[in-house]
């Protein structure tokens, strides 16, 4: 999978309009587009499961969630230490955690078994989280308050944590991700999640255990949406139940196909395209009635463009 | 207490046969199509509202009972040829999220109408009472009809799939779909005329549970999930496991709610769900290999 | 062949296996000595694949035993037979049909190297990718190594299916309908690289090209309806009376119904 030099000219363009935006100064610019790079950053986390290896999860939330709610542990609630650094590793580490505990126990299923017993998990996850039994949730209420001081590094003082220093931020995450992620999946390890994704059965032949190979997709998987879960955290400074609503694991279901699986840069462009479409439906048709623009878009794209929007014969054509 | 056990017994019962009607229609379409039909909660919904609507137009709820099954099935009619069939050769995740879109505007749609409050319609019948294992209370008649409503229906589709030619082409096109459609079996013909069939059968619970939880916008959406779990521990294809499966949800729900608050007889539920789903990989009267 | 191998590489005692009413394999019995170039015939039907599958791990027996070079077998899974050195290609084409035809020899590459933190040591990379272009190049009529498996013709992804079970470097290799839907030409060409293989390999084959089989096989075993009813030399077998039997009319008129 190497990129066309067409392709790289246009993510390049890409990445220097992202880069210039913030200069046009509206905060809510900023915001929008930090929440896409992040459910981008949680798009290609799927996608590395997904599209890659072939494993679908309806429980993506619980990766997204809860380690946002390590992160309100290790600042907050429990350990009351709101370093960022190590919020936003322990955030990571919790996914990985989580990821590889979730993965072996539902990879003893196969195929949509497996997917359902994803949805288990989230479901239960979700419960405990409303039900709060131990005291580090906080319930409905959720946990607020989280965002970290600006770092200083000698007398230099950088805010990477609010508006345009988190959108920075995020935008070097997101690249980096993509590197890592695009690596991965073009190393030999990345070749035998593919392989579990088209013929599970030959990679058995071969003299391969498939389970640990899938273990390790949920693992890195999960530890990608940490991270765009900690990011969450920093641009909303709270944490609240719906981050683990399964709901949200739905939505980058959906990003991902829509996007078009397998093409990592699909999913995030996809994700820039429900993000804004969602606030601007919102913000021009009122009593909910954006939903109607969402349903439709979910509709129309999946109608008129086979395999996702980066999957389309024209665009294949014309970049990769 | 033995009463209280007794009458969330009964509960679960009712309401397990209800998540049985509507998840079976999930699995016969999951099986046959390989469509995960994220709209039947929808459908779920009409029938409510549809049942809702008669019986505040003409004050007949049980007209209400009749008209939204043939309502919902020619609904579902609809969605076949505008949603499920152009995408029938598809991953089957793409029809997914554009039937989740059809689910979100379906719900909006019936907001945009009635409005987000939930509309209660009077429960039919009174109570009568019951002496059952030393216990004596009251329980309402109108859950008994529902229950008898639920096993004729259940019996009237366990019927179409063991005895009617059409109903066993179903079953084998949902074992083996490749092997069914050489041997003649249309499975696009078949699917539709089960999609019309599996919709009017959610219209039909949809309508039941009016008096008992009452209509809201979301009650289609906050079912959904639990409804495939149901149908595919269940085991693709076989009514008497979504039966089993629906009715072990719905009690585990009921009776453990008496020990326990909402929140944690739901986890209960769902830990039983896990379990299920890790002995038997392939649901409790599994035998479909489809989607794997 | 060489006298004096006791113990077969490859055994299996009683092997049974039915799926219903259906019996694949009725307690068979079966020994391959080491080196040998054995092949495997019969009707369709008559249990060769289940055989297979059953040799693999793919399916379990209901009764009998296997072993491999002595080790009991029956009950390992597929992926720890292939670590104790059975490779197999299948019948059917069986590929990672989004993968380039370099990355699916490289997948069998590295399942080959015994290391296990082989997916990340850079050294180990070099290793894969150098013995991965070592096996191209050995065959010419791969021309676009970087072209999707799923693009190539099916005689050209038949031979690919072939290679990869030989790019494990197994010490037994089983090879399902190598021929199947292959040209003349083609058939030249598997059957060098077979005769190759045997310098140092235990072959188990099976095929519905009976000059082929004829030409390659040192010994042939004959299996019908799920029993092994004549088993010798290319020549013992086609003179047995039994063999006739069961193909209607002897093998070299069955040749030209299936090799057509």
């Amino acid at each position: 999978m190497s990129l066309s030099p067409r392709f790289r000219l246009l993510l390049g363009a890409a990445i220097l309009v992202l880069v210039l935006l913030p200069l046009l100064g509206q905060p809510y610019l900023i915001y929008l587009l930090t929440m896409s790079l992040i459910f981008g950053i949680f798009a290609m986390a799927y996608d590395l499961l997904y599209g890659f290896t072939g494993l679908v999860s309806f429980g993506h939330s619980v990766f997204y969630g809860l380690p946002a709610y390590a992160m309100g542990m290790v600042a907050v609630t429990v350990f009351k230490y709101p370093n960022p650094l190590v919020m936003i590793a322990a955030a990571m580490l919790t996914g990985l955690v989580l990821g590889c505990l979730i993965g072996f126990v539902c990879t003893f299923a196969r195929g949509i078994y497996m997917a359902l017993v994803t949805f288990a998990f989230a479901q239960i996850i979700e419960l405990l989280v409303l039900h709060d039994p131990w005291g580090i949730t906080q319930g409905e209420n959720g946990i607020m308050g989280l965002r970290a001081a600006p770092l200083s590094l000698g007398g230099l003082t950088v805010d990477l944590f609010s508006g345009v220093g988190l959108y920075y931020l995020v935008l070097g995450l997101i690249i980096a991700s993509y590197l890592v992620i695009r690596a991965l999946v073009n190393s030999p390890l990345g070749d035998v999640f593919k392989g579990i994704k088209q013929n599970e059965e030959r990679l058995l032949s071969l003299g391969y255990n498939p389970r640990p190979y899938k273990v390790a997709a949920f693992g890195l998987s999960g530890m990608f949406a940490g991270l765009a879960g900690a990011m969450a955290v920093f641009l909303n400074n709270s944490i609240v139940p719906s981050m683990v609503d399964w709901a949200v694991g739905a939505e980058i279901l959906l990003i991902t196909i829509m996007g078009g699986a397998g093409t990592l840069i699909g999913p995030i462009a996809a994700a820039f395209l429900i993000i804004f479409a969602e606030s601007y439906a919102a913000s021009y048709l009122g009593g909910g009635n954006w939903v109607y623009v969402m349903g439709g878009l979910y509709i129309a794209v999946v109608m008129f463009l086979p395999g996702g929007i980066f999957r389309t014969r024209y665009l294949k054509k014309a970049f990769v | 207490m033995t009463s209280l056990i007794i009458t969330q017994i009964l509960n679960g019962l009712t309401i397990g046969l209800i998540f049985a009607l509507v998840a079976i229609g999930l699995t016969i379409v999951m099986g046959l199509m390989e469509v995960v039909n994220f709209a039947h909660g929808s459908f779920y919904m009409f029938g409510g509202y549809i049942t809702f609507f008669v019986f505040s137009a003409v004050g007949s709820f049980w007209l209400g009972l009749v008209v939204a099954p043939v309502a919902c099935a020619i609904l579902g009619l609809g969605l076949y040829y505008a949603i499920i069939r152009p995408l029938r050769k598809r991953h089957p995740l793409e029809p997914l999220v554009a039937l989740v879109g059809v689910a979100m505007i379906c719900r909006q749609l019936i907001r945009n109408i009635w409005g987000a409050e939930p509309k209660l319609l009077p429960i039919p019948f009174g109570r009568v009472q019951v002496s059952l294992a030393g216990a004596e209370f009251t329980y309402p008649i109108y859950f008994f009809v529902v229950m008898g409503v639920g096993v004729a229906a259940l019996l009237a589709l366990y019927l179409l799939f063991r005895k009617s030619d059409v109903g066993i082409r179903c079953l084998a096109a949902i074992q083996d779909r490749d092997t069914a459609m050489s041997m003649g079996v249309n499975v696009d013909r078949i699917g539709s005329l089960m999609l019309v069939i599996v919709m009017g059968v959610a219209g039909l619970a949809g309508g039941l549970v009016g008096p008992i939880f009452s209509v809201y916008p979301t009650m289609g959406l906050e079912l959904i999930g639990l409804l495939f779990v149901i149908a595919i521990v269940g085991g693709l294809g076989s009514i008497g496991g979504a039966v089993i499966a629906g009715v072990t949800i719905a009690m585990t729900k009921s009776i453990s709610s008496i020990f326990v608050s909402g929140n944690i007889s739901d986890i209960l539920a769902y830990c039983v769900l896990l379990a299920i789903l890790l002995i038997r990989p392939r649901g409790i009267m599994g035998l479909a290999t489809v989607m794997e | 062949m060489s006298a004096g191998q006791a113990t077969p590489i490859l055994e299996t005692r009683d092997l049974l296996l039915h799926f219903g009413g259906v019996v694949a394999t009725d307690h068979v019995s079966f020994g391959l000595p080491e080196g040998q170039v054995r092949a495997l015939i019969g009707p369709n039907g008559a249990g060769k694949t289940s055989f297979f599958n059953l040799l693999t791990g793919v399916l379990r027996p209901q009764g009998g035993r296997i072993f491999f070079k002595g080790r009991d077998i029956t009950h390992m899974p597929p992926y720890r037979r292939v670590k104790l050195g059975i490779g197999r290609s299948f019948q059917v084409v069986n590929l990672f049909p989004e993968l380039t035809v370099k990355e699916n020899v490289q997948i069998a590459v590295q399942a080959s190297l015994k290391q296990k933190n082989h997916l990340f040591e850079r050294v180990e990379r070099q290793e894969i990718s150098r013995r991965t272009d070592e096996i191209l190049s050995q065959y010419e009529w791969i021309r676009d190594p970087d072209q999707e498996a799923g693009a190539l013709i099916y005689p050209e992804q038949k031979k690919l299916e072939t290679i990869l079970a030989l790019a494990l470097e197994p010490e037994l290799v089983l090879l399902d309908e190598p021929t199947a839907g292959v040209d003349e030409n083609d058939i030249g060409l598997i059957t060098d690289m077979i005769n190759t293989l045997s310098q140092n390999r235990t072959i188990l084959l099976t095929d519905h090209d009976i000059k082929f089989v004829m030409k390659i096989a040192q010994r042939i075993t004959v299996m019908d309806q799920g029993r092994i009813i004549s088993e010798g030399t290319p020549s013992e077998v086609a003179s047995d009376p039994r063999v006739d039997e069961c193909y209607f009319g002897g093998l070299v008129e069955c040749q030209t119904t299936y090799s057509s």
